[in-house]
């Protein structure tokens, strides 16, 4: 793979991707998640016959990054939410069984 | 990002004059339609670099570079749905916008075009092939020197004490008449782990495209073109499956003998076997290439049935005369005794029959396939291959499940652009393909070889 090549070599380069989830007033609601994932550094691209190969590589890495970071936000969005009572804030009583 | 026409702007450099181009390079990606500014470097009037041929790959004037994930959704997609839906779904997965949107055109348009490519390549890689090991671009063998390393003419066949044993079992509570003789049969039956391949050739067609639609007042067309393709099944010893589909046999004949020799399968001791459905031009194709080495074709019992019912039907007056006398054919001819079945349609009374037209093409049918015929029974007892199914079910997923319904017509590029996608798929190709342009023209490994 184009990427074992790349990692821990001078050819790479890093994509950061930071998500957070906030109110209004900027008070975080979660703490930060960051993904940060090797692609491949401009050095790479050598001409336009390597330029689909190494684009792929970059693609793979960023769509898969893009969809942990989402994930992760995500089950801490509903992690929270889950821990919200939001039947009896809104002045509701719980039918008792 | 949207299509902003901009105005040429100028900057000197040291190697020349930096033009920023006008139109925007684009790109269709998994993760979206990009749009990225592209630069030319001029010394006089000498164009010395330009970003959309140094750093990306040309495209035409309002073309997108398609990169390998988006190539693989919008090319993969249409061989499981029409065009319409998979765009529809393209469009869903990758959330693309109104203005932006894959068109059911474009894809259908993409399909095509790397359908001809795959062909093409398979085509020149197949010539490569042949030329290595001492054929000609049309499969003649010109170099019987380099040939001889790469091809094994001896056959492997079982052991006569096994199917003596056999022949023993089969004849028990038989008929003397009925009963099978070892010293009768002309045929050899081969060692199945010893076989260079088992190929199962077939055409299968859909319908044609009309190029313009039916004039008011003009009489229909009397019979319907159609489009065809061929298909291969090859199989090895070890039960490994390849498919191959091109649009005529004489192609496919080419691409199976480069497959067979890129794969080592011919320098190989062990029988070389065919199964077809008995169509002539499939049978002579195969005399004119092979005919190097000895090999065997075998007679799909299904449709030799098939064959005898339909013409039977067209022969015999009454339903139950028809049966008795299909009944009697096909036993002699289930024990290969393709002599014995004709001397019961030869023998038939007058009053019997409907039309000696019809049966006289049964006749001749039989005559012309007789070297085809073997004897069934035995080969079944043996637990070798009497029927060409591999092929049918191939057919089936990679042109009929497709291309095979109620309104759909096909343009004879159209339709085997997408049963070559398919079938590269099926052997696993398809992501060496993308990534490549290239196909390695080997059975996949068994883990990703769905079940055939």
């Amino acid at each position: 793979m184009l990427l074992e090549k790349w990692k821990g070599t001078d050819e790479s380069m890093k994509m950061r991707l930071r998500g957070t989830l906030h109110n209004e007033d900027e008070s975080e609601v979660t703490e930060v998640t960051t993904v940060e994932v090797e692609v491949p550094d401009f050095e790479a691209f050598t001409g336009s016959d390597t330029f689909g190969e190494v684009f792929d590589q970059y693609e793979q890495t960023a769509l898969e990054a893009r969809n942990g970071v989402m994930k992760a936000v995500t089950e801490k969005y509903l992690n929270e939410l889950a821990k919200k009572n939001t039947v009896r804030d809104r002045g509701t009583s719980r039918e008792s069984h | 990002m949207s299509w902003q026409k901009k105005t040429q702007s100028e900057t000197e450099v040291q190697a020349g004059k930096v033009i920023e181009k006008p139109n925007d390079y684009g790109i269709d990606a998994e993760i979206g339609r990009l749009a990225v500014p592209t630069f030319e470097i001029k010394r006089g009037s000498q164009k010395v670099f330009s970003t959309g041929r140094d750093v990306f790959p040309e495209t035409g004037s309002r073309e997108h570079y398609k990169t390998v994930r988006f190539r693989e959704l919008a090319l993969f997609f249409p061989c499981d749905e029409p065009f319409r839906k998979s765009a529809q779904k393209l469009n869903r997965v990758l959330r693309r916008k109104e203005g932006q949107q894959v068109r059911a055109r474009t894809m259908a348009n993409l399909v095509e075009r790397e359908g001809e490519q795959i062909q093409a390549y398979v085509g020149k890689k197949a010539e490569r092939i042949l030329e290595d090991h001492g054929f000609t671009a049309d499969g003649s063998l010109t170099d019987q020197e380099k040939a001889r390393s790469s091809i094994e003419g001896s056959d492997v066949t079982l052991d006569h004490k096994v199917l003596s044993h056999m022949i023993e079992e089969l004849n028990r509570g038989q008929e003397k008449e009925k009963q099978i003789e070892l010293s009768e049969l002309n045929e050899t039956f081969e060692d199945p782990n010893a076989v260079k391949a088992n190929i199962s050739l077939d055409d299968v067609c859909c319908k044609k495209q009309k190029v313009s639609g039916r004039k008011k007042g003009s009489l229909p067309k009397e019979k319907r073109e159609m489009v065809y393709n061929t298909v291969a099944h090859i199989q090895n010893k070890e039960s490994k499956t390849y498919t191959l589909n091109t649009s005529t046999i004489s192609q496919m004949m080419i691409v199976v003998l480069a497959f067979l020799l890129s794969n080592g399968l011919m320098s190989t001791p062990g029988s070389l076997v065919f199964f077809t459905d008995g169509a002539r031009d499939i049978r002579s194709a195969i005399q004119d290439i092979f005919r190097f080495l000895p090999f065997k074709i075998i007679l799909d019992w299904f449709h030799l049935e098939k064959k005898c019912k339909d013409l039977l039907s067209m022969a015999i007056k009454g339903k139950q005369i028809k049966n008795q006398i299909l009944t009697e054919v096909l036993a002699w001819l289930w024990l290969g005794k393709v002599e014995r079945a004709i001397n019961v349609l030869s023998d038939l009374k007058e009053d019997t029959i409907k039309s000696t037209t019809e049966r006289d093409n049964l006749i001749k049918y039989l005559h012309r396939n007789q070297a085809c015929i073997p004897c069934y029974a035995l080969r079944k007892k043996l637990g070798l291959r009497i029927s060409s199914n591999p092929v049918e079910k191939a057919n089936d997923l990679l042109v009929s499940t497709r291309q095979k319904h109620n309104g759909m017509s096909w343009s004879a590029d159209g339709s085997t652009s997408l049963a070559t996608l398919t079938s590269v798929r099926r052997n696993d190709e398809h992501i060496y393909w993308l990534h490549h342009h290239d196909i390695r023209f080997s059975f996949p490994q068994p883990a990703a070889n769905p079940a055939a």
